[in-house]
């Protein structure tokens, strides 16, 4: 039964569903970008607002969703990212020939798909978000098909996806064929008596399923994908693809886990475990052969994905909220460096490597700053974001006393420094850049960065705030 | 609030010289040393205050403490007493003679160079300070920033490799440091109930036995890559040939990791420290050693004074875990005069590098004739870096060697033994750069030292003689900090 109090809880995801309509009738009418831009950004920031409406316990609405303050904190999460974003492809759109209104449009479908995970406590929800969220990122990564590699990187995320999600589909299928439910609640109830009798089936399901999870985290062995597709895409898309819908899918993967009592699978925790150690070092290793930065980005990210399930593995309420606490860090740290990524790039020279900020510094030391900050907080120097976030993670392995993950967590991230590294020694080295970068920075983009460094130092200095609110957010799962 | 300042000052001091250097690099070197005199100053302020209002029976000088993170119980809790009122003296001292000595040395991003040697010494001036274990780690973490920049900025052709070999194992040490602070605090936790980083209360934790193990190697690894100690030594010769900032490290950033054993490893976990030390009294005895056998193999003066360096380091490694009275204000008077005579040696050192880019023994000799006032200078810090008596390191050498005999006859012979060699290879690094024959191939003219850098090395050169002939008043403020006041220190030296 559908209450018109639950159709208020839904608000922030009616108002971005709304903002995608709005944004094809304004095209219909009359194409003009900055409307487009304005009605995006206006939509985002009212779905923003509404969810501040929404301070409840608990609430369950229809079958589906459940909206309780995790699932609240994630929808902020998510929103703010894409509001980020926005302000990105405002920039990056700027200089391209093409019609530009539709990208907005597709944000905006893909975002709403984030939101529809965030808070989804069914099968049904789970898998229709996942697609909504999916689907227009098959465009959006072909966008501009003039592009060398868009449509290749397109071609590789559609197959790859397609073949996920029908692991997923499968997954659910024998999952609920064991069980008789959807609702990750009630599944949770009927798993224990289950268990002993089917227990094969569910395995199976369950590791189906997980192919899907892994996929759309970048988790090794299911991380193929992400250097080409990162290479391949617009940036503010390749942010996109390496936040919102990388954090969406953490978000739901963290409350699927918990409902589930992950801890008490034991098959499950290994998997996970090994996962998570193939990732951490899979991706810090391959980080460190990489030239272009967009792709060491994306291998960076596959590491991030080991670090947080690391945290996800030391169970309880710290080791729920050190996975949000680092998806809020390295939420602000990747689009930082995305950002400044931007500035960098230019339509002759799409993939900016490491031999191109040789020297940056002694040209753009703001923009080089940027860099730093953002290359400091993934590797977790202390006063960073990144240091807070790691902190956490490893205080709730050591309170579960998980000490193998933690070593490979602390071996890893000494390769992965020496990958960071090298970014950093090119850009204080002496010689002149060689590529020119004419790029001046619009005022809007030079808002957001500032923003994000903000947020990035803050983080790290003074998280009190956040750490309340993350604490009550993990609290309600 | 003194002690905040003691760390806020440099840095802010740091940032203005950074602004001021668009305008005139003078301008910024001569904040830089205002700032740091300042900061001389406020310590030599903080300890009278801390003097006067607190008994004897405190374990601190002066405190200062804030709530940082409830959520953990993270403080920030500053507290000073006596050894690391020595140690941070020391530091501003050598961050003052660095910027002295810079001006002729350092040609581009003068601003920036003044700012991360201010940050360096602020972030060393944390590290000294913090009472907390959070706050300590950070402080310890972030001092590599700086440095890292100073090394990849300023520097010779194969410096990348050396810095990344550095950050790297001091980063990968230094998240094992942190591992081994957090089981500590949830040790404590078990047994309390609070989580807290504060190390007056960490320290009353007794420790499980095969856990406390680890956890204490996960401190001594961090420390011992920092002091350094064999085998971890590995970053530190390519660093000082490569960096135009060896003589930093040595006078300021070396300190801390023996700063991390005195104040942390031996009082956390004076229960179980038995059980490390004749480990850790071989592996000084190796350092020892195998740093002199490698200097004298190098014709990189540079390196020749890194090994030597792992040398010294050696020594005090042994004197830290013999936990001798003795001994452990012979390490800390030694910690300030190996920081004054190595670190004046690398000055005059890289002060010839900069007319001479290819310092290398086999190809330059004989540079008395040339270079009189540096000759002079280097002979007087090699001698007393060998343990000249009469000079401040032979004060530091003799106290910790007698303190390690009165525990171990036989790690003291082996001690020793690195003073013999040391004076070899010392006196032989002064002979074949200084005498001899004149070598060809230096077309470029080597300036000598000017008279200000002469007043410069020449209170250095005071300081040790000084500490030399009366090491009583350092004796006296570090000693302090090993709680009885050990009179018989004083009528074993008269």
């Amino acid at each position: 039964m559908m209450t018109v109090e639950m159709v208020l809880y839904l608000l922030p995801m009616i108002s971005v569903g709304a903002t995608a309509l709005l944004l094809m009738l304004s095209a219909a009418i009359r194409r003009c970008s900055i409307v487009a831009f304005s009605i995006s950004l206006l939509g985002l920031l009212c779905a923003f607002v509404l969810t501040f409406f929404n301070e409840i316990p608990q609430a369950r609405v229809t079958d589906l969703f459940v909206i309780d303050n995790y699932g609240i904190f994630g929808m902020r999460l998510i929103l703010l990212a894409t509001f980020v974003i926005v302000l990105f492809a405002f920039d990056y759109l700027k200089t391209k020939q093409e019609e530009v209104e539709e990208f907005y449009v597709l944000l905006m479908i893909s975002c709403l798909g984030a939101l529809c995970m965030v808070v989804s406590n069914h099968f049904m929800s789970f898998f229709l978000g996942l697609e909504i969220l999916t689907v227009p990122l098959y465009a959006l990564i072909a966008y501009f098909h003039q592009r060398s590699n868009g449509l290749e990187a397109a071609i590789k995320y559609i197959v790859l996806a397609g073949v996920s999600a029908a692991f997923l589909l499968f997954g659910m299928v024998l999952i609920y064929a064991q069980l008789g439910n959807m609702r990750f609640d009630i599944l949770a109830d009927n798993w224990a008596p289950m268990w002993n009798s089917g227990r094969l089936i569910l395995l199976l399901g369950l590791s189906f399923m997980m192919v899907g999870v892994f996929f759309k985290l970048s988790a090794v062995p299911f991380h193929m994908w992400a250097p080409d597709v990162y290479e391949g895409a617009p940036l503010p898309i390749t942010a996109y693809l390496a936040t919102v819908s990388k954090g969406a899918m953490m978000v739901l993967f963290l409350r699927f886990y918990t409902q589930l009592h992950g801890d008490t699978v034991f098959a499950w925790q290994w998997l996970l475990s090994f996962i998570a150690i193939l990732s951490m070092f899979i991706g810090n290793w391959l980080a460190l052969l990489q030239k272009n930065i967009k792709r060491l980005l994306a291998y960076s990210s596959i590491a991030h994905v080991g670090y947080m399930l690391v945290a996800l593995l030391s169970g309880n309420d710290l080791g729920a909220s050190a996975v949000i606490f680092y998806l809020v860090t390295y939420f602000a740290a990747t689009l930082l460096a995305f950002g400044a990524l931007m500035l960098l790039e230019s339509n002759q020279n799409e993939s900016v490597t490491i031999e191109d900020v040789r020297g940056l510094f002694y040209v753009k030391p703001a923009l080089s700053g940027c860099l730093v900050l953002a290359f400091l907080s993934l590797v977790g120097i202390p006063l960073t974001a990144g240091f807070m976030g790691k902190y956490w993670i490893l205080l709730a392995g050591v309170s579960q006393t998980k000490w193998p993950l933690l070593i490979c967590l602390v071996v890893s991230s000494a390769i992965g420094l020496y990958a960071y590294l090298r970014v950093g020694v090119s850009l204080f080295q002496d010689q002149a850049p060689r590529a020119e970068f004419p790029k001046a920075p619009c005022g809007v983009l030079k808002i957001t960065l500032a923003a994000l460094v903000v947020a990035t130092l803050m983080l790290g200095i003074m998280p009190n705030s956040i750490t309340t609110m993350i604490q009550g957010a993990a609290g309600s799962l | 609030m003194m002690l905040i300042w003691l760390i806020a000052f440099p840095f802010l001091g740091g940032l203005l010289a950074w602004f001021c250097a668009r305008f005139s690099s003078k301008a910024a070197h001569f904040i830089s040393l205002l700032v740091l005199a300042f900061s001389i100053g406020a310590i030599f302020l903080a300890w009278q205050q801390g003097e006067s209002s607190t008994s004897m029976e405190d374990l601190w000088m002066l405190q200062w403490r804030w709530m940082w993170l409830p959520a953990w119980g993270i403080e920030i809790h500053f507290g000073l007493d006596g050894l690391s009122f020595v140690l941070l003296l020391l530091t501003y001292v050598m961050g003052f003679i660095a910027v002295m000595v810079s001006k002729n040395q350092i040609s581009h991003n003068i601003g920036l160079f003044h700012f991360c040697l201010l940050w360096m010494v602020s972030g060393v001036a944390g590290i000294l300070l913090s009472l907390d274990l959070f706050l300590f780690f950070i402080f310890w973490e972030v001092v590599l920033i700086p440095l890292y920049l100073m090394v990849v900025m300023w520097g010779h052709k194969n410096r990348v490799f050396a810095t990344v070999q550095f950050f790297i194992f001091t980063q990968a040490s230094g998240l094992l440091l942190f591992l081994s602070i957090l089981a500590l605090v949830f040790v404590h936790h078990a047994q309390v109930g609070v989580y807290t980083f504060d190390y007056d209360q960490l320290i009353n934790t007794s420790l499980p036995y095969p856990l406390a193990i680890w956890i204490l190697l996960g401190f001594l690894l961090a420390f011992l890559v920092k002091l350094p100690a064999f085998p971890f030594h590995v970053w530190m010769p390519p660093l000082f040939a490569e960096s135009m900032c060896a003589p930093l490290l040595v006078g300021i950033m070396v300190k801390t990791g023996a700063y991390g054993l005195l104040r942390f490893v031996l009082p956390l976990f004076s229960s179980d420290i038995h059980l490390i030390a004749p480990w850790m009294t071989v592996l000084g005895i190796v350092s020892i050693v195998y740093g002199a056998i490698l200097a004298f193999a190098q014709n990189d003066p540079f390196k020749i004074l890194a090994y030597s360096t792992l040398s010294h380091m050696g020594l005090i490694l042994i004197g830290i875990f013999s936990q001798d009275k003795l001994a452990l204000s012979g390490v800390a008077v030694l910690l300030v005069t190996q920081a004054l005579s190595t670190g004046g040696l690398l000055m005059l050192f890289a002060h010839l590098k900069t007319s001479l880019p290819d310092l290398d023994l086999q190809k330059v000799g004989g540079l008395f004739k040339v270079v009189p006032g540096v000759t002079v200078l280097s002979l007087f810090f090699v001698m007393a870096s060998v343990g000249l008596p009469g000079l401040g390191n032979f004060v530091g050498e003799w106290l910790v060697l007698l303190g390690i005999f009165s525990t171990n006859t036989i790690s003291a012979a082996f001690a020793a033994s690195g003073i013999v060699l040391g004076a070899i290879y010392s006196l032989w690094l002064v002979q074949r750069l200084f005498y001899g024959a004149y070598k060809g191939g230096m077309h470029t003219t080597i300036s000598d030292v000017s008279a200000g850098q002469k007043a410069l090395y020449g209170f250095m050169v005071l300081l040790l003689i000084g500490i030399g002939f009366f090491p009583a008043p350092l004796l006296d403020v570090v000693s302090t900090v090993w709680q009885e006041k050990a009179p018989d220190i004083d009528e074993e030296i008269l």
